[in-house]
């Protein structure tokens, strides 16, 4: 990160000792934690771990605040009126833990600032992306190349495999399901590659990139709502899943479409 | 112009300004950042990142599962 395209404000909030010096890129892996961090940290999560079930409800329902959160439960409920139970069910369950775990984050960072003014020790708290620690260190450069390689070739033989089966089939459902399941588990322990963080976006970025989202929701969901029912599909108002039948129907065309699928979920994990 | 067409012409629209905003981006010359930059922003904390993967999950569920 450029020092120099940081918000006044930002960098002031910032100790000296956790700032980024200059010319290094600030990273996705968490700062080492210091004696004095651990013991606010420790203090903070004892203070602050839900104990009734009440209690636990209303970390988890803070949790929904998040945007991310907030848009798996969105599609949580087109999913299952949809007519896609298992879908949402899956959904639902990692849905629910993430917004307990974005819940019991803010919690114990709203702790650790309290924590943290008591001890008047230096500066601000040091906060990590990851509580706890990331579950590995994450690697400074490119994957090697016989991982790679082993990589394309795991991923062409999955493919043809899942690919073979019939759609919407349960040997199919349960290939997707496995993987799916992998990359939330990788995602869960941390990033798994050292990466420079981009600094907070201007207006005009924010404002492309999210108005075109929107857009392409909004436009979904009128083609969704255009249907004659939310399970049957129509000419008249298609919407993705419907524009790409035709490519799905057929054994290669799912091979294909699997394989962009994991260079996607490829490309999101090396983040 | 029918149904089908319009709703499938605006798909092509909000395509194409997808990626000319990608390309634009990649130019350097503009404060857009490119489609990576934002994804490695969103993911840099364990909500943003467990909540892509699993709606990049939810894709594979919703086109191949049941």
């Amino acid at each position: 990160m450029r020092p120099d395209s940081v918000p006044r404000t930002q960098r002031s909030a910032q100790p000296e000792e956790s700032r980024p010096e200059e010319g290094r890129p600030e990273t996705a892996w968490p700062a080492t934690d210091t004696p004095a961090t651990e013991r606010r940290t420790s203090r903070a999560a004892t203070a602050s771990v839900p104990t009734t079930f009440t209690d636990r409800a209303l970390v988890t329902a803070s949790g929904t605040r998040q945007p991310v959160v907030a848009i798996l439960l969105a599609i949580v409920v087109v999913t299952v009126m949809a007519g896609k139970p298992l879908d949402g069910l899956l959904l639902a369950v990692v849905t629910i833990a993430l917004a307990r775990d974005a819940g019991m984050s803010a919690r114990h960072s709203g702790a650790a600032v309290r924590s943290d003014e008591v001890d008047n020790a230096r500066g601000s708290v040091e906060r990590s992306a990851w509580a706890g620690g990331a579950a590995w260190p994450p690697r400074a450069g490119r994957p090697r190349r016989r991982h790679i390689s082993l990589g394309v070739a795991g991923a062409l033989v999955y493919s043809l495999t899942i690919g073979s089966f019939t759609r919407m089939s349960w040997p199919a459902t349960a290939g997707v399901i496995g993987l799916g399941a992998g990359a939330v588990i990788i995602g869960w322990g941390g990033p798994t590659r050292r990466r420079e963080i981009p600094s907070r976006f201007t207006k005009v970025g924010i404002l492309a990139w999210g108005s075109l989202s929107l857009a392409a929701c909004l436009w979904e969901l009128a083609a969704l709502l255009g249907q004659p029912n939310l399970e049957q599909s129509s000419y008249t108002h298609p919407t993705i899943s419907t524009l790409t039948d035709p490519l799905l129907s057929t054994s290669p065309g799912r091979t294909i479409a699997l394989l962009a699928w994991i260079g996607l979920g490829a490309f999101l994990v090396e983040r | 112009m029918n149904s089908h067409n319009v709703t499938v012409l605006g798909f092509a629209i909000i395509l194409a300004g997808l990626i000319g905003t990608e390309v634009t981006a990649r130019t350097g010359r503009t404060q857009v950042p490119t489609f990576a930059q934002v994804v490695t922003r969103v993911m840099h904390t364990r909500t943003g990142r467990v909540g892509i993967l699993v709606g990049w999950a939810w894709l594979g569920l919703h086109f191949f599962a049941k």
